[in-house]
This record gives C-alpha cells, sequence and structure tokens, in this order.
C-alpha cells in the first residue's frame, strides 16, 4: 500500500497538475510537510426539508474492512493518500440500503473550521435503490481536504451534488466512484465558495450498461482558482456518459477544466462525450480547457468532446434589453440561464429548486425564484 | 478504382527501396563535441554558427527526454547508433545529368524531375545530409527570389541567416531543435521580396538511404512584405530492419501581409523516428497556412505552429495521418493569438488500423491583449479495427474576453450504412471503405497540388485493402 511520503511530486507534465501543480494545492506549500493539527470536519444526515433520514438510510463511523472494501481512488494518488494520511484512515460512510427510494433528497451537512480540516467519506450505495444526495461544505477553514469513495450498486438510480460554500480558504477535492451494472448517476458540482479549489473527479464504468452525467455550474470571482478535472473510464461494454461542465468566470479569477474520457478495448457500444463552457466575464478573467480523449475500442456508438470559450453573446444581450431589461439586468440573465443549463440537469425539480435557494444567498447574485430573476449585485460588480 | 490497380501503382510501401551507399564522407556513429564542430568546419562555417552548434549541442545532452507524448518509443532511440553525418556525391549539381546515377534513379522513380519539369517553380533534392540537386526558375531570380539549400544559403547571404536563424525556434526550445541546431545539414533557405508572387510551388525532397541515417535539414523561409510562396516538401526512406532518425526544424516568417503556404507529405517508412519542429511567425495581416500529411515513420511528433504576433494575422493548419502497423502519429497543430483580430482554424483527421495509434495534441493560446479573436478547432478520427487507438489532447488557454474559442472532436469507426450503400450501388467492400477514407481525407487532398492529391488518394486504397471486419 502506498504511503504519501514515498510518492513522487506530480510532474506538471500531467494535465491534472498543470495548472494547479501540487504544492499550490498542500496546506502549507512544503509538498514534504504533513501538518500535525488537523481537525476533523463536522457533520450531519438530514433530509432536505431537515427530517430524520428513513430507516435504511446512515451515517455511521466506518470500519477498516469498509475502508479496505470502497479503496477505489488509485494508489499512486499523491492528494488523495495525503488526505487519507491526514485522517488517520478515519472515514464515515453513509450507507443506503437496497432497493430503497427516497421522497426527497439527503442534506450532508459539512462544516468545515480551522488550519487544516478534513473528511474522508465512503458512498455504498445500495442495489436498485433510488436516492439523492447533496453535499454541502460551508465553513471556514484555512484548508480543507475531502475524499470520497463510493460504489453505486448494480441498477441504483442515485443523483450526487456537490455544493461549495466555503469561505476563502483552499478546498482539495477527491471522488473516486465506481459505476454498476445498469446504474444510472448524475453527479453534480456547483460551486462558487474557497479562493483556491482543486477538484479531482474519477468514474469508473467498469459494470455493463452504467449510465453517468456529469455536470458542473460554477461561478469564479474575485481571485478565485477553480481547477477540475474530470476523469471517466469507460471499462465496460455499452456504457454511456456525459459531461457538461459550464463555468462562468468574471474578476480576476481563473477556472480550469481538464477532463479524461477514456474508452478501453473491449467497451464495445461504449458511448461518450464531454464538452466544457467557459463565459469570460471580465477582461482579467481566464478560462483553460484540455478535454482529452483515448480510444481504444472501435466499436463505439460515439465518442466527442468539444470546448467552447468566449464572452456573453451580443445579440442576445441586445435582445434583453429592448426588452425591458437593464444593461446589467440582460447580462445576469444570460449567466443565470448559463450556469441554470447544467444545474437543472442535476437531478429533480426539489433537488434543483433548493439549489436555486441555495445560491441566492451564496454561490452567486443570482436566483431564479418562481421564474423571476433575482440579483444580488455585490458578486456581479465583483465579476466586472 | 480497383485496388489491384492501386497496388500496382504504389507497391508495398513503394519508397521502401534502397541503393548501395556511395558516400563520399561518413562520419563514425555517436554523437559529440567533435562531431560538431567537424560537421561546422567541414562546411567551412562562420565562428557565430559553429559557436551556435556547440552551445545547442550541450543543451541536446544536458536536457532530459520529454516526459510527455510517447516516452516508451522515445526512450528507445539509441542515439549512439546513429550516423549524424554523411555526404553522397561532390556537391549540388544543377542539371540532373550531372548527379550521381544511382542517386538520380532514386530520384527519377521517385517522379521528382518529372513533376519539376510540370509544375514546380524550384527543386532542391536532398539525399541524406545535403542537396544533390537544385535548380530554381530564372524568371523567379531575376526578380530577386533566393531559394538555395540551407548550406549554400549559409554561404551565399551570411547576414540574412544570421538575422533570421534560430529567431523562431530557438535552439533550446526543446531536445530535438537543440539536435538539429548542433547538427544540421541541408534543408531550404528561400527569401521573397517584397512583392513578388512565386505562383507555381517551390519543393523539397528529402530521401534517407544509408541504415541507421540521421537526416537534419534546417529550413528558413523568410517571405517579405505582401508577397507569397508555395513550399512543398516530401520525404521517404528504404525500410531496415533497424532505425533511422530525422530531426529537422523549420522556421517561417512572413512579414506584413505576406503569405505562405507549407505542405508536408511525410511518407518514411516504418523504422524512421520523425521528431520534427516546425514554428512560423506572422506578423500583420500575414498568413501562414501548414498543409501537413503524415502517412509514415515510426514514431512521429510534429505539431507545426504559428505566432501571430501582427494584428489581422491568420493561421490554418489541415493535418492528416494514417497509423498503420507499429506506427504513432503523435501530430497536432499550436497556435498563440498574440495581436488582436486574429484568426485561426485547425483542421485534424486521423485513421487508424493494424494496431496503429493517432494522437493530435494541440494548444490554442489567447492572450490577455488579444481583442477579438477567433479559433475554430475541429479534429476527427476514425478507428478501423480493434486493436487501433485514437487519441485527442487538445490544450486551450484563453486570457482574453472577447474570444471565441471553439473546439470539438470526434471518434467513430467507419459507418455500416455508408459502406452498405456503395455496396448497394456496386463497389467491393474494399472499394467502398477506400472511398470513405478518400472522402474523410478530402478537405486536406483538396488543398494539395494535383499530382500528390492522386497519389495520396491511390495510397490510401491500397492501405485500406482488407481492412473492413
Amino acid at each position: 500500500m502506498a504511503v504519501y511520503a514515498d510518492l513522487p511530486e506530480p510532474n506538471r507534465a500531467e494535465h491534472l497538475w498543470r495548472y494547479t501543480p501540487w504544492h499550490k494545492i498542500h496546506p502549507t506549500g512544503k509538498v514534504a510537510e504533513i501538518p500535525e493539527a488537523t481537525a476533523g470536519a463536522v457533520v450531519s444526515l438530514t433530509l432536505l426539508d431537515g427530517s430524520e433520514p428513513p430507516e435504511g438510510v446512515s451515517l455511521s463511523a466506518a470500519t477498516a474492512e469498509q475502508i479496505e472494501k470502497f479503496r477505489v481512488a488509485p494508489e499512486d494518488d499523491v492528494a488523495s493518500e495525503f488526505i487519507r494520511q491526514l485522517g488517520s484512515s478515519e472515514a464515515v460512510v453513509l450507507t443506503i440500503k437496497a432497493n430503497l427510494r427516497l421522497e426527497q433528497p439527503l442534506l450532508l451537512e459539512v462544516e468545515v473550521e480551522g488550519k487544516v480540516c478534513i473528511l474522508q467519506t465512503i458512498l455504498d450505495i445500495g442495489r436498485g435503490c433510488e436516492a439523492e444526495l447533496v453535499t454541502k461544505i460551508s465553513g471556514d477553514a484555512d484548508w480543507f481536504g475531502m475524499l470520497r469513495e463510493g460504489k453505486i450498486a448494480d441498477g441504483a438510480n442515485f443523483n450526487d451534488v456537490m455544493l461549495n460554500q466555503m469561505g476563502d480558504g483552499h478546498c482539495l477535492r477527491v471522488d473516486a466512484m465506481v459505476i454498476g451494472r445498469d446504474a444510472q448517476v448524475k453527479a453534480g458540482t456547483v460551486g462558487s465558495g474557497s479562493t483556491r479549489c482543486k477538484s479531482d473527479l474519477r468514474f469508473d464504468m467498469s459494470n455493463t450498461g452504467g449510465n453517468l452525467s456529469v455536470n458542473g455550474s460554477l461561478l469564479s470571482a474575485g481571485k478565485s482558482h477553480n481547477d477540475h478535472h474530470v476523469e471517466i473510464m469507460h471499462e465496460a461494454p455499452h456504457t454511456y456518459s456525459r459531461l457538461n461542465w459550464h463555468s462562468a468566470c468574471g474578476g480576476k479569477s481563473r477556472t480550469v477544466g481538464t477532463g479524461m474520457l477514456r474508452i478501453a478495448n473491449g467497451a464495445k457500444g461504449a458511448d461518450a462525450s464531454q464538452k466544457f463552457h467557459n463565459l469570460l466575464l471580465s477582461k482579467d478573467a481566464e478560462a483553460d480547457s484540455i478535454p482529452e480523449l483515448e480510444v481504444l475500442e472501435h466499436e463505439v456508438v460515439g465518442c466527442g468532446h468539444g470546448t467552447a470559450t468566449g464572452p456573453i453573446d451580443e445579440e442576445q444581450h441586445f435582445y434583453l434589453t429592448t426588452r425591458g431589461f437593464s444593461d446589467d439586468g440582460a447580462r445576469a440573465v444570460l449567466i443565470s440561464a448559463f450556469l441554470n443549463a447544467t444545474l437543472s440537469a442535476m437531478g429533480s425539480n426539489t433537488l434543483h429548486d433548493w439549489l436555486n435557494e441555495q445560491l441566492s444567498g451564496g454561490l452567486s447574485s443570482l436566483a431564479i425564484s418562481g421564474g423571476a430573476l433575482t440579483l444580488s449585485d455585490p458578486v456581479i460588480n465583483d465579476l466586472d | 478504382m480497383e485496388n489491384t490497380e492501386a497496388h500496382d501503382a504504389v507497391g508495398d510501401y513503394k519508397a521502401g527501396w534502397h541503393d548501395p551507399e556511395h558516400s563520399t564522407i561518413r562520419f563514425d556513429s555517436g554523437l559529440s563535441e567533435q562531431v560538431v564542430r567537424d560537421i561546422s568546419e567541414l562546411k567551412g562555417e562562420p565562428k557565430w554558427m559553429t559557436d551556435l552548434r556547440v552551445k545547442a549541442y550541450h543543451h541536446f545532452i544536458s536536457r532530459p527526454m520529454p516526459t510527455w507524448g510517447d516516452t516508451e518509443m522515445l526512450e528507445s532511440i539509441n542515439f549512439d547508433k546513429i550516423c549524424y553525418f554523411l555526404r553522397s556525391g561532390k556537391g549540388t549539381e544543377k542539371n540532373w545529368d550531372d548527379v550521381p546515377e544511382d542517386i538520380r534513379n532514386t530520384f527519377e522513380r521517385l517522379g521528382i524531375p518529372a513533376a519539376e519539369q510540370k509544375w514546380l517553380s524550384g527543386v532542391t533534392a536532398q539525399y541524406e545530409s545535403e542537396a544533390v540537386y537544385h535548380s530554381i526558375r530564372e524568371d523567379l531570380e531575376a526578380q530577386g527570389v533566393i531559394f538555395l539549400d540551407m548550406d549554400a544559403g549559409l554561404r551565399e547571404h551570411e547576414e540574412l541567416v544570421k538575422k533570421w536563424f534560430c529567431t523562431v525556434v530557438p535552439y533550446a526550445d526543446n531536445k530535438f531543435s537543440a539536435l538539429n541546431t548542433a547538427v544540421w545539414s541541408g534543408g531550404s533557405f528561400i527569401y521573397v521580396p517584397p512583392g513578388v508572387h512565386v505562383e507555381m510551388p517551390v519543393q523539397a525532397y528529402f530521401r534517407i538511404n544509408a541504415k541507421n541515417m540521421g537526416q537534419f535539414e534546417r529550413t528558413l523561409i523568410i517571405v517579405d512584405k505582401g508577397s507569397s510562396v508555395h513550399y512543398v516538401e516530401g520525404c521517404t526512406a528504404p525500410t531496415y530492419s533497424t532505425d533511422s532518425l530525422h530531426s529537422a526544424v523549420v522556421e517561417l516568417i512572413a512579414m506584413p501581409g505576406a503569405y505562405i503556404r507549407y505542405s508536408t507529405i511525410q511518407n518514411w517508412s516504418n523504422n524512421v523516428y520523425n521528431l520534427v519542429t516546425k514554428r512560423g511567425i506572422a506578423h500583420e495581416n500575414a498568413t501562414i497556412e501548414w498543409v501537413d500529411g503524415n502517412l509514415g515513420s515510426k514514431l512521429t511528433m510534429k505539431y507545426p505552429s504559428v505566432i501571430l504576433k501582427g494584428e489581422g494575422a491568420h493561421a490554418e493548419v489541415i493535418s492528416v495521418a494514417y497509423a498503420g502497423a507499429g506506427m504513432h502519429q503523435d501530430a497536432g497543430a499550436k497556435v498563440h493569438h498574440l495581436a488582436s483580430n486574429t484568426t485561426s482554424k485547425i483542421l485534424s483527421k486521423s485513421i487508424s488500423k493494424d494496431g496503429g495509434r493517432g494522437s493530435y495534441r494541440g494548444m490554442v493560446t489567447v492572450s490577455k491583449k488579444a481583442e477579438n479573436c477567433k479559433v475554430s478547432v475541429v479534429c476527427d478520427a476514425l478507428i478501423l479495427d480493434e486493436k487501433s487507438r485514437s487519441d485527442t489532447y487538445p490544450t486551450m488557454e484563453v486570457s482574453n474576453p472577447s474570444c471565441r474559442c471553439e473546439h470539438e472532436a470526434s471518434v467513430s469507426k467507419v459507418s455500416d450504412d455508408q459502406v452498405f450503400y456503395l455496396m448497394s450501388r456496386g463497389h467491393t467492400e474494399d472499394q467502398a471503405l477506400a472511398l470513405i477514407v478518400n472522402g474523410f481525407f478530402e478537405p486536406f487532398t483538396k488543398e494539395l497540388p494535383m499530382e500528390y492529391a492522386v497519389e495520396l488518394n491511390k495510397l490510401m486504397a491500397l492501405e485500406m485493402e482488407g481492412s473492413i471486419g
């Protein structure tokens, strides 16, 4: 088993580390150091309306067997090994029993405080269950590291959304999920929190018929740096994946989207695509994309990727101003619509409404409430 | 077209024969500072060039191999087994009759003299390390157009070479540009004066004949204000069981309003490592186009680049790659938008077959000061069997919000419906596949001179023989 100290510092020639080298997201910047004073995040699990989760859903300390059983992240991955070591291999496991159908989404609240804060989570999503989970990160930790590993069992229908509303700290996130046979998974990332965020999201599609939709809805403002790497490995036949990543980038912020879509030899009938869309809102904003594609199987339905970067469409903006919107109002509508295109694809209407509510206060200046657009100006101004 | 016709016309890697070696000077294999100095001395070069070569040599030695790309294949290059200089014949001739018979026959089989008579403004034929034949139409010479092999260019126009050499591709740009700068020999030197349009293309043909040969030609093309030129290069080598190395550097300078098109048909045999650095600088309203076909070699790593330095400049890269058995075509394009209102278009197409690997590796950057730029990148790949693979590694870095930057890529197999339709119209499976593949490459072939396009279509028809399944 790999130990962090034995792993070499990642090479920036790897696209995963090209824009946010390891020392830039390490808590002290000195990669040989493993900080001693760490705090565990405070977690609580409820339904979205605040009530207790039903029977069959549990959040508990993970046993050593569970940690081993759900070890999905690659052993040579520096970030996940670092978080493991910081957390002394302690983890919580969220279990949803097989065939359980949840009427409303689960809310896992993660409160992060202190200089260095970590959380290792295991998702054990039972066979044939139908559930939605939203993980909300908030708090003012200087540095937060989160490792989530899990298995979504065969036939499960699972929507998993991560909402980052951290303060000004740095956030390192590693997700590694195995998608079961015929499971349908939607993985969403919504964020405007933390001044520096590095995410490495990995999906293992090694079971026939797995269906995955990865959506991102990100707003970067001020001097924030958002770097997301999404890796989808199609190992089994007849697997399907779609990645849609929308980033609106203002102020002096930088948004980075790198993706690796790999179709292994033998993954016949795979159907995969990834798209990165970046909206540049200010003269100092920067957007970088590297959507990589490796195809080793020729019997595929289709594999493609695309990236588009540009400013707000002038014609759309003009049209809205002719319909009575102010300059800023029209701009806000277009930004909102851009982000909402992926936000609305993350799960049920209940989840979508809740996310909109959250965003009106924190993520951005934008909220769509009952079809009417409301703005809170400070963040919009920060985008300029 | 019948595939038997194609086979008759093209043969199995039709350029794979070799002549007996008649070298007049051959250096021992291996590289050292002395080898570098000897090459320079042999050519009677000025001191500044010798010093530059030596500096580049030390950079090459100290610089590690790239840690990206096909690192496994790169690590397998044995630089000690390569011959870094080999001269065949007495010098550069102006008449084909004066070229040694074996060598002349080789170029006749490759169709170079015939093409020269029909549709070229000038030709340089390089065999091993140096040009053996060179000519240019007299009317162009009278207009001040300089078209020489690079060695002659340095001898006859030293000031011009000194001014521009290594300005677009510095010797320390990468490991292989350092190697080329240290041991370069041959290549083309072109200068087109202001307002001169070279109507017919000029061509250079590069042939490696000897075993374990290294060919390191250096090409420098300067096209002055409002002028234009189309440069075509082709390359082949015999098939040997041991490896050869081709590591060229090409520098293009398009002054304001100039136009350069650089077309390449690379058809090295599959024992040649083809590690090439090609880059151009386009000033105000200038255009640089790379039309790049990679059909051969063991490993190609080549990413034609354009630096759009002047406002209104335009770059276009159209490339195709065919990766057959044992081949890795790691090709692509790079465009750097440094000025406002610059535009670029990249179209890349690749086919992988019989275990071949085709990779597109590209980069587009838009600087903070470059307003209203437009970028379009399209990559399409076909995988023809279960042993082959296709990769796409595009990088887009956009630092100006007024830029519109688009990239799209797709990988697929040949559509069964298309094959079925063509067969229902009377074609065999092989013919149907050849037609589909030629159609797939059509955006590239239509940019080539007719003779090249016809030859390419024949070649691809042959390669597609027996591919269905």
